[in-house]
């Protein structure tokens, strides 16, 4: 692992610096620094004229020449006070967010790590921080202390330690969870080179980030101080600068920009740089996926190549067209979903889909995650994310037609007409609101039913679907209740407007073995007694066997077999058919229930 | 202890089920928050005894003699230990919170006249806060588009533009230039409050502009990020409106980390006016503290940090009602 990381660190060194060229922003805010930064250190070789030169002849001269900024209230120049002045600000940066840094990460990676006592103690420290205004604290400070810019810029970087803090541990806990940092452990590695080897790797970004924001804030803290007159007399800064334009704002009002102007564009260039780095750390990371995607496009392009060589066309693989179109539920001819992809291209996602379920029938649709089928199941429900372009020649729900894509339409056909029951139970109800409440506005909305039938009418669902006590599930919020019980509210809920088509997704494979079996059996049961049609996207060829009457086997976008049930699995013709049922049969815990289900069916 | 209380007695009525977990999480933050406070007090009280400058010094300037000092350090009881002063400070409290040294007032007395300028300032921001800032994240959060770009360049702004020189920028434009409002100064709303509004009107926008920003941007970030969860999908596919869908599902999720900002931003503005003031000449609690600080001042001081620790407490416990609220999880743990 260590050894993956180190080599793969000078090209993505290499790719941040091709990002980071490519990246405007990025670039000027780190020159406008960089010029910053050389100023202050070298002002004195840079002014154009002496900053503490009072000439009272030249009292607020307007921008020239010989003094691009004017000059202020004494006749000094502008910009060569501005150009000393960034050195107490740069320092009040480099202070306050190098003893934020310092404080806060090796906190942070202990609580972080550790946990339980220095945990506690750390987080109760930094929650004090939370009661008085820092400015208070640090008046308190120069009370005690002094005024000078050490003396507050630590204080100011103590404040904010906590900020640093809580995002260090943050970081760490994620880290510390993923399973490279245990198989570090396993491999016996000492603790701190665990920290140190992994999580630090991780952390450096965003505390990169933090060490921007943090210079910012203070040099805008120090200024205020300078301003309020707790600065040294003597020393030129910009908040100092600041102070003597406003004592005069009546008589030279436009003085006060230049000093503020600068203070605003060095501290948003650390802004910009610091996020546009962030951007680019995190762009690093994401970028082998993109790699992966274009990967997956090439196969799935060599795979369509070789169906149209082996001449097998897919019509051949349809079923024959529904006869009696009045108890046809949904129809799909020609369905096609697609992704802008990140070349500026289209990644076809769902490729010429075709099916229809009649009432009381159920379709099985199976194949691999990523073949398309959820992305059908939400073409069909008007469901997709806004970048997706979906066609179709036909696509109808209870004999309307959908094609037209008026979202209002199919808005109203959602619920009472067709309902969707998802894959993850927990992930899909709301958690701020009640089950009941959740039951309730569908029937409200939809049904038209008064509040006391509604509620009457969700109690009556919940004792329905199998909930053992509908009273205390209706009254109980989702992190209240388990699983099982999430998915059973959820079927509630789906067939609470009596739909005539089911659109579930996997809706046994977040939940726990032995309640896949109970939730399969009460879709079954809820299906026959609503004579429903239902389109059940499954992974598993064991859920296929139990309920299904059709099946539909999708390889990357295409329907390569669909047939009844017992037919495929009697005599399965595709080839990646037979490669799915194969790799069901090696499976040996599913073996049972498939066989068992086959011969009852 | 987590869910126990609340299944020990399910057969309450309806509303007091509702109601006890919120009365108890109230108290538990309530207690918590009185905890930080003190805590916090103690600790200021002795970072002023640890420094190098003398109380007794200060108040009496360079010209006075030793013994001169000496004699006022033995009066105020400077020369004493450190615990010695916090139990004659305590015990001092009943009495207005003590007295300053430099104008021998009660702290109350002073508080009475230097809080409401700054309460003003920071509930008048905080207010302004939420009515602009929710309306922009929103907007910018379902819209996207214009808007977002443009909150994002007011966040940039608004985190960089110092208050204070904000606040000197509305002075010589629009107080120079529209004489309804005054440049400088604030009136009690007792004596006129058309004045207090008028008065408000420069630093409170001044001292908004910032908290402005960041609210807009952490609500923009929650709705953005509540859209992407999946019960919005499935609330969809019930058939509900996507209005009923925004402003009941939507706008719930989306308010507990936002209301964390709020109460973040209500300390920043609180601190934000102690140099705002100054710009207006505000005679409030940023303008006590200083002279505290340059009288060397101690139970002004501390009267200037017990009075914003209890602000703090009060408008974080607020925010924490509304939290709870919004968020039953922590309501019910």
């Amino acid at each position: 692992m260590s050894d993956a990381l180190t080599k793969a660190g000078p090209s993505l060194v290499g790719r941040a610096r091709g990002r980071f060229l490519r990246n405007t922003t990025a670039v000027v805010a780190v020159v406008f620094l960089l010029g910053v930064l050389l100023t202050a250190i070298f002002a004195d070789l840079l002014v154009p004229h002496d900053p503490y030169l009072v000439d009272l002849d030249k009292v607020y001269q307007s921008p020239s020449l010989t003094h691009p900024f004017g000059t202020d209230g004494v006749g000094r120049d502008v910009l060569s006070r501005l150009m000393v002045g960034a050195r107490i600000s740069l320092l009040a940066g480099a202070i306050a967010s190098l003893t934020a840094l310092l404080v806060g990460v090796p906190t942070g990676l202990v609580a972080g790590y550790y946990g339980r006592v220095p945990d506690a103690v750390f987080s109760w420290l930094a929650n004090l921080t939370m009661v008085v205004p820092a400015i208070i604290i640090i008046l308190i400070v120069i009370g005690s202390f002094g005024s000078s810019v050490w003396v507050t810029m630590t204080t100011m970087g103590l404040f904010i330690a906590p900020a640093v803090y809580r995002l260090t541990r943050g970081l760490v806990i994620t880290v510390k969870n993923e399973l490279y940092v245990d198989a570090a452990r396993v491999a016996g590695l000492s603790n701190l080179r665990i920290i140190f080897r992994h999580i630090v790797s991780v952390v450096r970004g965003p505390l990169m980030v933090q060490f921007a924001l943090i210079s910012g804030a203070a040099i805008i803290i120090q200024s205020g101080l300078d301003f309020l007159g707790f600065g040294d007399p003597r020393v030129v800064s910009w908040g100092g600068m600041l102070s003597s334009a406003f004592g005069a704002i009546f008589r030279a009002p436009g003085a006060v920009y230049a000093p503020g102007l600068t203070i605003g564009v060095t501290v948003a260039a650390l802004a910009l740089a610091g996020t546009a780095l962030a951007d680019i750390l995190s762009e690093n990371t994401a970028a082998p996926t993109s790699k992966d995607a274009a990967a997956d496009r090439a196969a799935a392009e060599e795979q369509a190549r070789l169906v149209r060589q082996s001449g097998v066309s897919l019509a051949d693989r349809r079923l024959a067209p529904p006869t009696d179109a009045g108890s046809v539920v949904a129809a799909v001819e020609d369905l096609r979903v697609s992704y802008p992809s990140g070349d500026g291209g289209l990644t076809t996602v769902v490729d010429g889909v075709h099916f229809h379920v009649r009432r009381g029938e159920v379709l099985g649709i199976v194949g691999e995650s990523g073949s398309g089928k959820t992305q059908s199941l939400f073409a069909l429900l008007g469901l997709l994310p806004p970048t997706a372009q979906a066609t179709a020649t036909s696509m109808s729900i209870a004999g309307v037609d959908l094609r037209p894509q008026d979202p209002a339409k199919v808005s109203r056909l959602r619920g009472g007409v067709m309902a969707y029951v998802p894959q993850e139970p927990m992930a899909n109800l709301d958690p701020a609101f009640t089950v009941g409440h959740q039951l309730v506005r569908p029937l409200l909305a939809k049904e038209g039913l008064g509040r006391s039938a509604a509620k009457s009418r969700a109690l009556e669902l919940l004792d329905r679907v199998g909930i053992v006590d509908p009273p205390k599930t209706f009254a109980s919020y989702p992190h209240q209740i388990s699983g099982g019980m999430a998915q059973r509210v959820l079927i509630a809920g789906a067939i609470s407007c009596s739909p005539q088509l089911l659109l579930a997704d996997e809706p046994t494979t977040a939940l726990d073995v032995s309640i896949q079996a109970e939730i399969l059996g009460l879709l079954r049961q809820l299906q026959r007694e609503e004579n429903m049609g239902m389109i059940l996207v499954t992974h598993n060829f064991g859920v296929v066997a139990d309920i299904c009457d059709v099946v539909a086997v999708m390889e990357r976008g295409k329907i390569v077999e669909i047939k009844p049930a017992l037919e495929l699995f009697r005599a399965p013709e595709h080839p990646y058919t037979r490669t799915l049922l194969d790799a069901v049969l090696e499976d040996a815990p599913l073996r049972r229930p498939v066989r068992h289900i086959e011969g009852s069916v | 202890m987590r869910g126990g209380r609340l299944r020990a007695d399910p057969r309450a009525s309806g509303a007091d089920r509702r109601l006890r977990p919120m009365l108890l999480f109230v108290l538990r933050r309530a207690a918590s928050a009185v905890g930080f406070s003190i805590a916090v007090v103690i600790l200021v009280f002795f970072l002023l005894q640890v420094g190098g400058v003398d109380p007794a010094r200060a108040l009496l300037g360079e010209d006075a003699t030793e013994a001169q000092v000496a004699q006022r350090a033995a009066e105020l009881g400077t020369d004493r230990p450190p615990v010695e002063q916090f139990e004659q400070w305590v015990r001092s409290l009943p009495d207005g919170l003590g007295r300053s040294w430099a104008t021998n007032l009660t702290i109350v007395e002073s508080l009475r006249f230097r809080g409401p300028p700054t309460l003003s300032l920071a509930v008048g921001s905080i207010l302004v806060t939420i009515l602009v800032g929710i309306p922009i994240g929103l907007v910018a959060g379902v819209r996207r588009g214009l808007t977002d770009r443009l909150l994002q360049i007011l966040v940039i702004a608004a985190f960089a533009l110092p208050g204070f020189w904000l606040a000197m920028v509305l002075v010589s434009t629009v107080a120079l230039n529209v004489n309804v409002i005054p440049a400088i100064g604030y009136t009690r709303l007792s004596s006129s409050p058309t004045q207090w509004f008028l008065g408000l009107i420069l630093p409170v926008t001044a001292l908004a502009i910032s908290s402005i920003a960041s609210v807009a941007q952490q609500f923009r970030n929650s709705v953005i990020s509540v859209y992407s969860q999946e019960f919005v999908r499935t609330l969809r596919s019930r058939g509900l409106s996507e209005r009923e869908i925004l402003f009941r599902n939507v706008l719930r999720n989306a308010s507990p980390p936002t209301i964390t900002i709020i109460a973040l931003q209500s300390i920043a503005v609180l601190g934000g006016s102690v140099i705002v003031e100054r710009v207006f000449s505000i005679q409030g609690l940023g303008s006590m503290a200083i002279d505290a600080v340059n009288n060397a001042d101690m139970p002004a001081m501390m009267g200037v940090v017990v009075f914003s620790a209890l602000v703090v407490v009060g408008v974080t416990l607020l925010l924490d009602i509304a939290y709870g609220f919004a968020n039953p999880k922590v309501r019910l743990q």
